[in-house]
């Protein structure tokens, strides 16, 4: 679905990834993990083109990133913070979302608006939304569309539990649809529960690229939290 | 009248008296039969006016009928009345020469048109010219597409009124000339008179006891008014508008200028009203609108102005160091961009009681007197005087910031130019 | 075309609910109304709201709209992830705001104004059309401001400099020059420095109208001729364009290549 070949970016002096080669299998959840300033949120950046990076080259679904920008129409992205223009009701962003989607059809967004029982807040100005609804929000923003690829950064994040669950389960269903995911995040635990594969990028550079379980046999472990403290130890 | 002659003839009467009235009933009864009424025709038997001139004798009346008569230098020397029937008119093909040169007593001329008179460098060229005369009037005359259009020189009491005299639009100042010309003259009488497209409208040299009333001169290419050494005339209810440097009043003692509206006279030395040299003479009930200098005065001394209007102006006025003893009184000083400007250094003159828009004092004891004298120089006045260009910065957030600063902690303004009782009220003349 | 309509659309409808943009309306709208009231003298009535529309109204332009990209840039992400251009987003963003600040002027000060009668006509709309050109700069350069510095507080505070340089220091240095330089001949160089400042050249536009007499009392022909003629006009509109057209187009370049 995704095949990512020796990316590099820096920021004037600073790099922050430093030959990144990767693909996302299709149908399968990957969640990327790595420490605060690892490049993580870069390389997410680097697929939906937020960042132009300085060499290499990222293809998906053989549509190469750098040329067009209507690749982005097979992408749902959901923002680790979402932040929208205050005085606009949720149903206007929805709509201007689905505006700018080159026609394509919301076709979950009754279902998302059951699960996250977003209903009464669809008439609400933004600025009047909580922290965990703006969130849901941009969950259904991220999953208005049947889209092949979707990334996810730190999508549970700021949510309650009931959502978190429900947005566990929204996402193995897409899953099961055949949709492939990119997922950002800190919890192990959480990653442990719902990815296939795990990638782990720590400076720049990716140490893990593997199967979770693959992963977890080789190291021993019970579990892949231990399972990478344990990898880290072995790196240092 | 008629009652005290009736009460001489009743109760005093005197023979001799008997005797001149009848003597003096008979000859107005009798001139008319004496002189002669002589057409001219384009189809009569006179065909020029040069032509009438010649067999009209002393009083005879010329009586122009409707038709161009292309002639000049019509030359006058005897008393003689000139009427011109409705659409008589002179041109002179832009020639060199005169319309009408008269030197002589007693005469008139009225409602005549007299067009192209010819540009010349050497001689004043001018639809009428008058040379040593006395007793004159002009009435009714309309000079189109003028060199000079009206011309009096060494003459004294003649009247000018209702004429329409235009130069032409498209010259320049040095191939015009005046509009009315006087030089060496006294007791003129110019009334009621419009001028457009001269050099000056009206121009007087030397000119002594004479009035200038309800004239309206516009758009001409130098002055509406030159005025020089011209004492103890006076100039009221006339209109000057859009001139090229305005009205200048030089070298003169005692002139009375009232009533008049001063308009439009724009651009870097143009003024409403230049006053140099003057002593001892009357400004009042002017108006002066829209002027880039209200009035400039240079070396004017023990004049007083009362009662004038300065509406609009760029600066209402500007006073330099050599002025003195004058004294502004009565003024409204409504809406100009600069109120008085001076090189100055000392207080010479007298303000008082005059309105200022620009006053913002209070009247707590409600006599009409503002409580705070007034300074009209405002600091940005001071900073345009020495320097030209500053006035691009007018308005501009900068110099407000400064104004505001030099009225808390005032250094640069000077203090001697003060009204002390400025009016709360604008005054209604 | 679709697509920058759209944004600009959303953008209009986020920002004209926004309580700012209505206290500012009502702020104006009052404001105007009480100096019409207060003074009855047209031209006095001009130089206050010059003050307000050359002055005041640049500066919530250029706060405002710095303020509001640096809260947009989250959203301006998640747009950005969607199928659409970057030029055509940053287009939208651009009209979005503008539009708002034009309806802003004209209902807070041209409404009362053409309500009170006061004014003629002509010089309103020269009024309003000077004041919204100026906006409009000023907004462009909050563009160009937020795609350049990314931390907020160093944005503002460059946004204010920028703002109180056009409309203070620039005035003051141009001050200095000419007394420095008085005795050369710089006629053309000062009325040059003087039309490149937008907020210099809007407010000579306006006096020329209602107070050219002091303006004309200037010597030398090139101030003549521009006064005079025509010919202000069209450089006054012809500058203004160019400040709004360079900072926007600087901005447009850095926002497609920008990385978020």
């Amino acid at each position: 679905m995704v095949t990512i070949k020796d990316l590099y970016k820096s920021y004037g002096k600073l790099e922050v990834l430093k030959g990144i080669n990767l693909s996302f299998e299709r149908g399968k959840i990957t969640a990327i993990v790595g420490p605060n300033g690892s490049g993580k949120t870069t390389l997410m950046k680097c697929i939906l083109g937020l960042v132009h990076f300085n060499k290499g080259k990222i293809l998906i679904d053989s549509n190469d990133v750098s040329s067009n920008f209507n690749y982005r129409e097979l992408i749902g992205y959901m923002p680790q913070i979402g932040r929208y223009p205050e005085n606009l009701k949720a149903i206007e962003i929805i709509k201007l979302i689905i505006e700018l989607s080159n026609n394509r059809k919301p076709v979950n967004l009754d279902y998302l608006i059951d699960l996250f029982n977003f209903q009464p807040h669809l008439n609400k100005f933004v600025k009047n939304l909580s922290g965990g609804t703006i969130q849901k929000l941009s969950a259904i923003l991220a999953f208005l569309f049947d889209s092949k690829l979707y990334i996810l950064d730190e999508p549970t994040a700021g949510l309650d539990p009931i959502a978190t669950v429900d947005i566990k389960n929204l996402i193995t269903k897409k899953r099961e649809e055949g949709a492939t995911f990119a997922v950002v995040s800190h919890q192990l635990t959480e990653v442990e529960s719902f990815a296939d594969n795990l990638v782990f990028i720590l400076e720049g550079k990716i140490v893990i690229d593997s199967p979770i379980k693959d992963f977890i046999t080789t190291t021993g472990k019970q579990n892949l939290e231990e399972a990478v403290i344990d990898f880290l130890k072995v790196q240092n | 009248m008629k009652f005290f002659l009736g009460k001489m003839l009743l109760k005093k009467p005197k023979k001799s008296i008997c005797i001149n009235i009848i003597l003096l009933l008979l000859t107005f009864s009798i001139n008319p039969l004496i002189s002669r009424i002589i057409e001219v025709d384009k189809s009569g038997i006179l065909r020029t006016i040069k032509s009438a001139v010649n067999v009209a004798r002393d009083f005879d009346t010329i009586y122009i009928k409707k038709g161009i008569y292309y002639e000049k230098d019509i030359y006058i020397n005897k008393p003689l009345t000139i009427i011109g029937e409705n659409g008589a008119i002179v041109d002179c093909r832009s020639e060199e020469g005169f319309g009408f040169l008269v030197k002589t007593k007693n005469f008139i001329i009225k409602n005549l048109t007299i067009k192209n008179i010819g540009i010349s460098y050497i001689q004043d060229n001018a639809g009428l010219k008058f040379d040593s005369c006395e007793n004159v009037l002009i009435e009714n005359i309309t000079i189109e597409n003028g060199f000079f259009s009206i011309y009096f020189s060494r003459s004294t009491n003649f009247t000018i009124r209702n004429c329409k005299l235009s130069g032409n639009k498209n010259r320049t100042e040095s191939n015009s000339g005046n509009g009315i010309h006087l030089w060496y003259c006294s007791n003129a009488k110019i009334e009621n008179n419009e001028i457009r497209f001269q050099r000056d409208g009206i121009y007087f040299e030397f000119v002594k006891s004479s009035l200038i009333q309800n004239n309206f001169c516009e758009n001409n290419l130098r002055y509406g008014l030159h005025f020089m050494f011209s004492d103890s005339c006076s100039y009221r209810g006339n209109t000057f508008k859009h001139n090229g440097a305005g009205v200048a009043v030089m070298y003169t003692n005692r002139v009375y200028m009232v009533e008049n509206t001063f308009v439009d006279n724009w651009g870097p030395s143009s003024y409403g009203l230049l006053l140099k040299d003057i002593k001892r003479s009357y400004v009042s009930k002017n108006n002066f609108l829209n002027n880039t200098v209200g009035i400039y005065m240079e070396g004017t001394d023990q004049t007083l102005f009362e009662k004038n209007n300065f509406f609009k102006n760029g600066w209402a006025l500007r006073i330099t160091a050599n002025c003195e003893d004058n004294t502004f009184r009565y003024n409204n000083f409504l809406a100009n961009t600069f109120e008085v400007a001076t090189n100055s250094s000392q207080s010479r003159n007298i303000f008082d009681r005059n309105y200022w828009s620009g006053y913002s004092g209070y009247d707590l004891n409600k006599d009409g007197i503002g409580d705070v004298p007034y300074i009209p120089v405002s600091l940005f006045t001071i900073i345009v005087q020495s320097n030209n260009y500053a006035v691009l910065l007018f308005r501009s957030f900068f110099v407000d910031i400064f104004e505001i600063a030099e009225k808390i902690f005032p250094s640069i303004v000077p203090k001697y130019l003060v009204d002390r009782k400025p009016s709360m009220r604008q005054f209604k003349w | 075309m679709e697509t920058l309509y759209k944004i600009t659309k959303f953008q209009i409808q986020n920002i004209i609910r926004s309580n700012w943009i209505i206290i500012y309306t009502f702020g104006l709208i009052l404001t105007t109304s009480l100096i019409i009231y207060f003074t009855n003298d047209s031209s006095k009535v001009i130089v206050s709201l010059m003050t307000i529309m050359f002055i005041l109204n640049p500066l919530i332009g250029i706060l405002f709209g710095s303020i509001y990209l640096y809260n947009s840039r989250e959203f301006i992400e998640l747009v950005l992830t969607q199928p659409i251009k970057r030029s055509t987003l940053y287009s939208g963003l651009f009209l979005g705001l503008v539009i708002p600040f034009i309806l802003v002027t004209i209902v807070g000060v041209g409404l009362p104004l053409a309500a009170s009668n006061l004014i003629e006509p002509d010089l309103i709309g020269n009024l309003l059309s000077t004041s919204i050109l100026l906006v409009c700069i000023f907004v462009s350069i909050a563009f160009l401001i937020t795609t350049f510095i990314v931390e907020r507080s160093a944005g503002l505070g460059i946004a204010f400099i920028i703002w109180l340089f056009l409309c203070w220091i620039y005035d003051g240095f141009l001050l200095f020059f000419s007394y420095a330089f008085q005795d050369y001949p710089i006629e053309r160089i000062i009325l040059a420095l003087t039309i490149i400042n937008p907020i210099d050249l809007a407010r000579i536009n306006i006096l020329l109208r209602f107070e050219a007499a002091a303006m004309l009392g200037i010597t030398g022909a090139v101030f003549q001729d521009f006064i005079s003629a025509s010919l202000g006009k069209v450089i006054t509109f012809a500058v203004h364009l160019i400040w709004i057209f360079i900072p926007f187009s600087i901005g447009y370049f850095r926002f497609k290549k920008k990385d978020f």
